[in-house]
């Protein structure tokens, strides 16, 4: 479900080559696509496997805690406000009464 | 003389076809027989039968060198994909048929309906935990809004994969909110929370105040949450023409004429979505299960959100049942609330209170909307 690509290492060759993670000179592009992230295992590395597939996971958490945060902030700021003008209005009908 | 050809067709159908006949035969027996969301599911559920007919005529075909144009396709392009159109007109209706007015008359109630939006963020969690794609798992939480035609809108301008089964869920769990709600609020409450009663004062509403409203509110939601004015501003326009006293003719063709016709064609073009190869997928069955967790921590947060207002207003305590009704299940939801309030204690009249959660929780699954819109537009 994520489709994004993820650069590891340096001197990459315009080749994407998959699952070859087997020493520090092989190509590094790695796409974090569920099937690519499995061919990653084949790659015998296991932190590298473990990285390329938890990255997108770990970033889409964080974007998630984000929305969450500025959601709830936002929309309490809005009604909020709003509360305090109805209550202003009602004051004011109050005073008029 | 060959007649193959009348049996072509039976020869192609997948299975895949197949499950969406029997999920749109599900959906015409749950609006015929059960009543659930008639208006939106029995249209959805033709709907499903008509674009996974094999070459259906009411998608694009191209046909031995021939281009058809489908209708279904058409309005789903033109109502929906172009420009959200369905979904936000309809909210004319909706703000129309909508009287603030036991709001207006207790506005601590709006901060209710701000709470019961949480469900939505925390599913966005889940979703994203169970590696959906941001847009989609923001797509999959705004079912939490309890607001059909905003999800649909959410998911459609976010280009969700699963727009389909996001308009089924959410449609559906309204429908299912008598059933839900209650056992949510049972999780968070005992029977002596429930039996809390609230005095009702009323009061009558200045026609200064009810006109000035949903002025107000479009332009605070406006100001803060620019993305969300296409839904609160459409919403709050169709109140305004409820209230404003001077076009009761167009207020009633709103609630009735324009809400009914618009549903009608939404449901069968959302329909669009729901073709097989599209649709019946696992993560179909995941979305429906996130779409149920979300209204049942939405309910959950509500009450949870009152319990703790309560500890800051002792003198002025809110039923926390009343929490719950801040999503935007109306009038389903204040249905529920009264009806617990009166199994625990049968003198208990929560309705009114309940209904002005309720209606703020119409405003803020709106606001949810566009603050969801707004974090990806930057």
């Amino acid at each position: 479900m994520n489709n994004e690509t993820l650069l590891i290492a340096p001197a990459p060759t315009p080749e994407k080559e998959l699952g070859v993670i087997g020493s520090a000179d092989t190509v590094t592009y790695i796409e974090t696509k569920p099937a690519d992230a499995e061919s990653v295992i084949g790659g015998a590395d296991g932190p590298t496997a473990i990285l390329t597939t938890g990255v997108g996971v770990s970033e889409n958490m964080t974007s998630a805690v984000e929305i969450l945060g500025q959601g709830m902030a936002s929309i309490f700021v809005v009604l909020g406000i709003i509360a305090v003008f109805v209550s202003l209005l009602k004051k004011l009908d109050n005073k008029k009464k | 003389m060959d007649f193959s050809f009348l049996w072509e067709n039976l020869t192609a159908i997948t299975w895949q076809q197949l499950v969406m006949y029997v999920v749109g035969a599900v959906l015409i027996w749950l609006a015929i027989e059960k009543g659930f969301e008639p208006a939106l599911l029995m249209p959805m559920g033709f709907g499903a039968i008509l674009v996974n007919l094999p070459l259906s005529g009411v998608l694009d075909q191209v046909q031995g060198g021939i281009a058809t144009h489908g209708i279904i396709q058409w309005l789903f392009e033109v109502g929906i994909e172009a420009s959200e159109a369905m979904p936000i007109l309809l909210f004319i209706g909706i703000g129309a048929m909508i009287d603030f007015g036991p709001l207006l008359t207790n506005p601590k109630l709006f901060l209710c309906g701000a709470a019961a939006q949480a469900g939505i963020f925390l599913t966005i969690i889940i979703a994203a935990a169970l590696d959906f794609d941001m847009k989609d798992a923001a797509s999959i939480g705004i079912i939490g809004a309890a607001d059909g035609p905003t999800s649909i809108l959410v998911s459609q301008v976010l280009g969700s994969n699963y727009i389909g089964a996001i308009a089924v869920a959410a449609y559906s769990y309204m429908a299912l909110v008598p059933i839900i709600q209650p056992f949510a609020i049972k999780l968070v409450t005992t029977k002596k929370d429930r039996a809390m009663r609230m005095p009702y004062t009323g009061g009558s509403v200045s026609r200064r105040t009810r006109i000035l409203f949903p002025i107000i509110v479009t332009v605070i939601a406006g100001l803060v949450a620019p993305a969300s004015v296409a839904l609160v501003g459409f919403l709050m326009f169709g109140n305004l023409i409820r209230e404003c006293g001077v076009l009761e003719t167009m207020s009633k063709t709103a609630q009735n004429e324009l809400a009914n016709l618009i549903t009608l064609l939404l449901g069968i073009t959302i329909a669009a979505s729901m073709k097989a190869e599209a649709f019946v997928t696992w993560q179909t069955l995941l979305i429906m299960g996130l779409g149920l967790v979300a209204f049942i921590l939405d309910s959950m947060v509500g009450v949870l959100f009152v319990k703790v207002l309560n500890i800051f207003t002792p003198k002025n305590k809110i039923n926390p049942m009343v929490g719950a009704a801040g999503i935007s299940a109306f009038p389903m939801s204040s249905r529920v609330i009264e009806k617990l309030g009166q199994e625990a204690d049968s003198q208990n009249h929560l309705l009114m209170h309940a209904i002005a959660a309720n209606v703020s929780g119409q405003i803020a699954s709106v606001v949810a909307g566009g603050v969801v819109l707004q974090y990806f537009m930057g």
